[in-house]
C-alpha cells in the first residue's frame, strides 16, 4: 500500500465516522436513540438491511468460494425474496401495531416472559460472539496480507464502530450504512471494471465467460436433492427461505433495521428492496470470483494464497513435500497456459468446434491443477494438525494486493472495512437495545427516566463494544472454536423462528408449552447436528417444524391434564 | 410511528408489490438457468 491508498482508505474510514458522529450527535430520547424517531425512508431502511447483512467475510470470501468452487454459493439466497414477502404480509404489521423496540417484545404480548426472555438471551449469546468475529475475520487477513498487527487493526475497526454507534445510536448507523454501501459498491464495481480491462487482448469478457464455464465455474444452479450437498436448488430455496425468515424476521439486529423506518410502508419497501437486490448483487460478487478464474489462466497463481501459512511450512519437515508441490504448480500452470491459450485463440477467432475440442483439454489441466491445490491444503493440514486449511479468503484480497493500481487497492481496503463495521454498527445496536428493553426495563422495572435510560442505552452500546473488540483480540487463540461460534447461529435459528411462528399463527399455543418445545426441539436438532450428516441451512427448517410440532403436542397434553 | 398508513406507492395495493418481487425472482431464476446452461 502506497500513500495513495493510505489517503483513500483513511479519508474514507474517518469521513464516514466523522460524519455519523456529527451528524447525530444529539438526542432527545430513547425511541431517537433506538430507532432513529421511527423516521427512516425506504431507501435507507432497504440499503440498511443489505449493509447489515453484508460483513465483511461477504466481500472477501464470495469471490474466492468461486474461484474454487463456483458460482453454486448463489443458490443460498434464493429462499430470500420470499421470505421478504412473508415477512411484508404477516410480520410487520404486527411489529408495527404493538410499536416496539425488539422482536422478543412480541413474544410477550402473546406467549409469556420466559419465552421472550429465552429468545433474547439466545440473541445475546448468539449476536454478541459474532461480533467479535465480524471484527476479527478481516482483521486476521488483513494483518496477513499486510503484516499489520492485528491488535491494532481489530482496535481500528471496532473502535471507530464503537464510538459513532454509541453516539449517534440508530440513526448513525442507519446513515453510515449508505455511505459505506456506496463505498462496497464503488469498490466492487471498479474491481469488475479492472479485472475485464486487464485481460489478455484477444479475451473478450463474454470469452472470459465461456472459459470460467468451461472450467465449471459458472453452475449456478443444481437442481438434485441431497441433503449433505451444502449449496443445491433446494436446500437454498427451502432451508434458505427459513432461515431468512429466521435471520430477517427474529434477528433483533435486522428487525431494528425497519423498525426505524417512519411508517409501515417504509418498513415493506425496504424489505421488498432487499429481495430484489441481493441475489444480483450476490451473483455480482461471485462473478468476480469466476473472472479470477480466467484472469489467472494467464498470469501464474500463487502455489497457496495466504502467503504467511506457506512461509509458516519452511524449515519444517513438510518443507520438500511442499517444494516438490510447488514445482508441480508451476509445470501444471504452464501447461494449463498453453491449452488456455489456445482456447483463447479459437474463441477469438469465432471457432466453435475448435473450442468444443480444446475445452477438454482445458477442463482436464484444471483437474490436474486443483488436484496439486488440494495436496497442498492436505499437506497443511497433516503438518498443522489442524483440517480443513484453506486459502478461500485470502484469494480476492491477494490479487487486490498483487495487481490493482495505486489507489483502487487503498478502496479496496475500504471496502472490507465499510462492512465489517456496517455488520458490527447494526450489531451493537441490537444488542444495545435487547438488553435495555428485554433486560433492564422489563427485567427491573425501573421507573420511567428517558434520561437515564438513554445514558445507560449508551453505555450498553459501549459495553457491547468493548466486549466485542475484547473478544476480537482472543479470537486468534479460541481456534476451531471461531467455527463453532459461527454454527451456533445456524442450530438456533430454526428453534427462535419456530416460537415467532407458534406466536404468530397457532393461537392455541400458550407460553408453557412453547418454552419446552424450544427446548426440546435445540435438543434434537444439536443431536441431528452430532450424528448425521446433513448440512446447517436444513436444521432451521428442522428446528422450525419441531417447535410447531412440540408445541401442538404439549399444549395439548398441558389441556388433557388440565381437564382430567 | 404515524397512526394512519400511508398511500401505497406506485401501485393500488401491496399484492401487486408482491407479484412484482414474485416475477422478478422467477426471471432471475430463469436467467440463472439460463446462464448455467449457455456457459457450461
Amino acid at each position: 500500500m502506497n500513500l495513495l491508498d493510505w489517503l483513500v482508505l483513511l479519508l474514507s474510514l474517518f469521513v464516514i465516522a466523522g460524519l455519523g458522529v456529527y451528524k447525530n450527535r444529539k438526542q432527545k430520547d430513547l425511541k431517537s436513540y433506538l430507532l432513529a424517531d421511527q423516521s427512516l425512508p425506504w431507501h435507507t431502511v432497504g440499503i440498511s438491511i443489505m449493509a447489515t447483512q453484508a460483513s465483511a467475510i461477504t466481500f472477501l470470501s464470495a469471490p474466492g468460494q468461486a474461484y474454487t468452487q463456483g458460482m453454486g454459493f448463489v443458490q443460498f439466497y434464493l429462499g430470500l425474496p420470499l421470505a421478504m414477502i412473508v415477512l411484508s404480509i404477516w410480520v410487520i404489521p404486527v411489529y408495527h401495531k404493538l410499536n416496539i423496540y425488539t422482536a422478543y417484545q412480541f413474544l410477550e404480548s402473546r406467549l409469556d416472559y420466559k419465552t421472550r426472555a429465552l429468545a433474547a438471551f439466545l440473541f445475546l449469546i448468539q449476536r454478541g460472539l459474532a461480533a467479535g468475529l465480524t471484527i476479527y475475520a478481516p482483521a486476521i487477513i488483513l494483518s496477513a496480507l499486510l503484516h499489520w498487527n492485528i491488535y491494532l487493526t481489530n482496535l481500528l475497526i471496532g473502535g471507530l464502530v464503537v464510538i459513532y454507534t454509541t453516539v449517534g445510536g440508530s440513526a448513525a448507523v442507519g446513515q453510515t450504512h449508505k455511505q459505506q454501501m456506496t463505498i462496497i459498491l464503488l469498490g466492487m464495481l471498479l474491481a469488475g471494471v479492472f479485472m475485464v480491462m486487464t485481460l489478455p487482448e484477444n479475451v473478450s469478457f463474454s470469452s472470459a465467460l465461456r472459459l470460467s464455464g468451461a472450467m465449471g465455474k459458472l453452475e449456478t444452479l443444481d437442481f438434485n436433492f441431497d441433503l449433505s450437498n451444502k449449496y443445491n436448488f433446494w436446500s437454498g430455496l427451502i432451508g434458505g427461505f427459513f432461515l431468512m425468515l429466521s435471520y430477517f424476521g427474529t434477528d433483533q439486529s435486522q428487525v431494528q433495521r425497519y423498525l426505524s423506518a417512519g411508517s409501515m410502508t417504509q418498513s415493506r419497501l425496504g424489505l421488498l428492496f432487499n429481495g430484489l437486490l441481493k441475489i444480483p448483487m450476490q451473483f455480482s460478487i461471485l462473478l468476480l470470483g469466476a473472472l479470477l478464474v480466467v484472469w489467472y489462466l494467464f498470469i501464474n497463481p500463487p502455489l497457496y494464497f495466504n502467503q504467511e501459512a506457506l512461509d509458516q511450512m519452511k524449515g519444517t519437515e513438510a518443507a520438500a513435500r511442499m517444494e516438490q508441490l510447488k514445482d508441480k504448480h508451476q509445470e501444471l500452470v504452464e501447461q494449463r497456459k498453453s491449452v488456455a491459450l489456445r482456447a483463447a485463440d479459437a474463441l477469438d477467432k469465432g471457432n466453435d468446434l475448435e473450442f468444443e475440442q480444446v475445452k477438454s483439454e482445458l477442463q482436464a489441466a484444471q483437474k490436474d491443477f486443483e488436484g496439486n491445490q488440494a495436496q497442498v491444503r492436505q499437506l497443511m493440514d497433516e503438518q498443522t494438525g489442524r483440517k480443513g486449511n484453506s486459502d478461500t479468503n485470502y484469494i480476492f484480497l491477494r490479487f487486490v494486493l498483487d495487481y490493482f493500481p495505486p489507489g483502487l487497492i487503498g478502496l479496496l481496503i475500504a471496502v472490507i472495512f465499510a462492512a465489517s463495521m456496517s455488520s458490527t454498527s447494526s450489531e451493537l445496536n441490537a444488542l444495545a437495545t435487547t438488553t435495555m428493553i428485554d433486560l433492564y426495563q422489563r427485567g427491573f422495572k425501573p421507573k420511567p427516566d428517558d434520561r437515564r435510560d438513554l445514558f445507560l442505552s449508551k453505555l450498553f452500546t459501549a459495553g457491547w463494544g468493548m466486549f466485542a473488540i475484547g473478544l476480537a483480540m482472543f479470537a486468534g487463540q479460541l481456534g476451531s472454536l471461531i467455527e463453532a461460534v459461527n454454527v451456533l447461529g445456524s442450530l438456533f435459528y430454526g428453534t427462535i423462528l419456530g416460537i415467532f411462528m407458534v406466536a404468530f399463527f397457532f393461537k392455541y399455543c400458550r407460553g408453557t408449552s412453547v418454552f419446552f418445545a424450544a427446548i426440546l426441539a435445540e435438543v434434537v436438532v444439536l443431536l441431528f447436528y452430532f450424528f448425521s450428516n446433513i448440512t446447517f441451512l436444513w436444521f432451521n427448517l428442522i428446528g422450525c417444524v419441531l417447535v410447531l410440532i412440540f408445541s401442538l403436542l404439549l399444549q395439548a397434553l398441558f389441556r388433557l391434564a388440565k381437564t382430567r | 410511528m404515524k397512526e394512519e398508513e400511508e398511500e401505497i406507492p406506485v401501485f393500488k395495493s401491496w399484492r401487486s408489490w408482491y407479484l412484482l418481487l414474485i416475477s422478478a425472482f422467477l426471471l432471475m431464476i430463469l436467467g440463472l438457468y439460463l446462464f448455467n446452461r449457455f456457459f457450461t
